[in-house]
């Protein structure tokens, strides 16, 4: 399965594949990277259909955020499960990105574990 | 009119008398009076506009006395001073004192008026032909009047001192006010910028952790992978390489969540909106709060004997509170009397193994004292404990954000700013009383009607 990742912390990159590289080790999961809204967009439309089944997205990002990046995904590809990361964890965020279409609010600092069993959840 | 003696004619005239002093304070109507008053009636007081020649005029005056008067209650005595019969009982002149004392919603006024009145047998009745009243001035020896304008202008200027005075206080306490203020927007905003600064740490601080974390996994992975091969002087040197490691990685991850906690009790802090005042019973609120410290405290590796003396207002009542943040307050103060409690009876044993017998004293017996009480419209929290107390230079400093006195890894510094931000979010003050080596005794007052959310 492909999963998007999308933060522009870039050293995300890094704890995301070593946190999860067992699963990638095995072929359980792929794993995509993007920094901005932008080059989430541009990854996505890459392929059509894209490959991407499930994004995980910050909220606060510089240019388009991650609630912006939401709707435009849930517009154009109905079917890829989006769900957000943010360290802002108040209500308010949480509406918006529920109302939205997300699948799940996770707050940082990530727990894995959790990602890991949402993952596994979409798999079987 | 009948014979009459010269007896029953004196009562005649003090009983004409009295009703005329009646009729002028209006105690009795003007119809009661009429046949007392005649046509050319004379009077002369001391107002401009009592100066009366005939009876229209009299009545003219009593009319707008009545008028005056309408919303005040006026009680008199009258003290007679001198009274003359003359020419058989016809004709006697009074001279009396009526004190008067006159009373209204917004005020009270009593003053004594000099009257003297001239009462003669006209017309077969007995009628008041002059009379005369006046406010005594209330100094001797003042025909021309020097001393009492004297006395008033001393008495205006003694006025005046005491108002300037009030004045003086009460721009005095508007000063402190404001500085009290300037210094409460100060920690405001300071708290602002810690929280400000704590959402930037969060995430570098979440990959510090979580690397050290990864890390960690890989040193137990090498171990595993290093047990595959055969045992050798180099792997001995290797796990103890790997030993150094992960001691140094459990460090750094240590540390890590510690910065994390301080980052996380920053948000909580600054976290809004959240918080909804509720009518809460405070006894309870403190009873069980100053319990929980407690044996949160006495459960910790530093656990104290500790005296505790709850003395709690039972009239108090309901206080409006966010009982979540203002728990809070309670367990932070109870937690920093312990901690100061702590350090004295440090000291203590030092000072006793030194000099045991040149001191003489008893042993220390930690205390905390806790108690609330009804004040006007506020609640009087006091928590007060007989440590080392706190001196004079930090006093000013100990509830800004991050200053701290206590060692390494034990404080936050955040604590007190937390507190003292909650009570200011309840519309409530927070003041620290202090003695050098006796005790630090903070007091929290709380309004008791407000509806202000946190």
């Amino acid at each position: 399965m492909k999963i998007l990742i999308v933060d522009d912390e870039r050293d995300m990159e890094m704890l995301f594949r070593q946190k999860f590289r067992k699963e990638i080790k095995s072929h359980e999961v792929e794993m995509v990277f993007a920094f901005s809204g932008d080059e989430a967009l541009a990854l996505l439309e890459e392929a059509d259909p894209p490959e991407v089944m499930y994004v995980f997205s910050d909220i606060n990002m510089p240019g388009m955020n991650g609630l912006e990046l939401l709707e435009k995904v849930k517009s154009r590809f109905p079917k890829i499960n989006v769900s957000m990361i943010s360290a802002y964890g108040d209500a308010e965020n949480y509406k918006q990105a529920i109302g939205s279409g997300a699948k799940e609010f996770f707050t940082k600092p990530i727990d894995f574990n959790s990602l890991k069993k949402e993952i596994a959840e979409l798999k079987g | 009119m009948p014979e009459s003696t010269l007896q029953e004619k004196t009562r005649l005239l003090r009983d004409a008398n009295m009703r005329f002093v009646r009729l002028c304070l209006n105690e009795i109507k003007r119809e009661e009076g009429e046949g007392l008053i005649p046509d050319d009636i004379m009077g002369y007081g001391s107002t401009i506009d009592e100066k009366i020649t005939n009876r229209k005029e009299f009545f003219e005056l009593i009319d707008r006395q009545v008028d005056e008067m309408a919303k005040s209650q006026i009680t008199f005595d009258h003290v007679p001073v001198f009274e003359r019969i003359l020419n058989e009982g016809a004709t006697g002149i009074f001279v009396s004192e009526v004190l008067l004392d006159i009373k209204s919603d917004d005020y009270q006024l009593k003053f004594s008026l000099r009257l003297s009145t001239c009462v003669t047998l006209l017309d077969g009745a007995y009628k008041v032909v002059h009379w005369h009243g006046s406010a005594p001035i209330m100094s001797e020896n003042d025909t021309f009047h020097v001393k009492d304008n004297r006395q008033k202008t001393e008495k205006l200027e003694q006025e005046v001192r005491e108002r300037t005075a009030e004045l003086r206080a009460s721009l005095e306490k508007l000063r402190s006010t404001q500085e009290q203020l300037i210094v409460q927007e100060k920690l405001a905003s300071l708290g602002q910028l810690a929280a400000g600064i704590a959402h930037e740490i969060k995430n570098p601080m979440n990959f510090v952790n979580n690397f050290a974390e990864l890390s960690l996994e890989y040193v137990e992975e090498m171990r595993t992978e290093m047990s595959k091969i055969p045992a050798s002087d180099h792997t001995t040197d290797m796990g103890d390489l790997l030993n150094e490691l992960e001691s140094n990685l459990k460090k750094i991850h240590q540390h890590g969540t510690r910065a994390d906690n301080i980052v996380k009790s920053m948000l909580m802090h600054s976290r809004g909106g959240t918080g909804i005042m509720e009518p809460a019973n405070l006894n309870e609120l403190i009873s069980e709060y100053v319990n929980l410290a407690f044996h949160g405290m006495r459960a910790g590796k530093t656990a104290i004997n500790c005296k505790i003396d709850l003395k709690l207002d039972p009239h108090l009542p309901p206080v409006s509170l966010n009982t979540e943040d203002f728990s809070r307050v309670l367990l932070n103060l109870c937690k920093n009397a312990f901690d100061a409690m702590r350090e004295k009876l440090k000291m203590y044993e030092v000072q006793s193994t030194k000099s045991r017998e040149v001191d003489g004293e008893g042993d220390y017996l930690p205390k905390l004292s806790v108690s609330t009480a009804l004040e006007k419209e506020q609640v009087r929290i006091s928590i007060k404990d007989n440590g080392p107390g706190i001196t004079e230079e930090i006093k000013d400093k100990i509830f800004q954000p991050f200053f701290t006195t206590k060692k390494g890894t034990e404080g936050t510094g955040l604590g007190l700013s937390i507190t003292h931000d909650i009570v200011k979010a309840h519309g409530g003050t927070i003041n620290i009383e202090t003695k050098a080596g006796e005790s630090t005794h903070f007091i929290i007052t709380l309004p008791l009607k407000q509806s202000r959310t946190v």
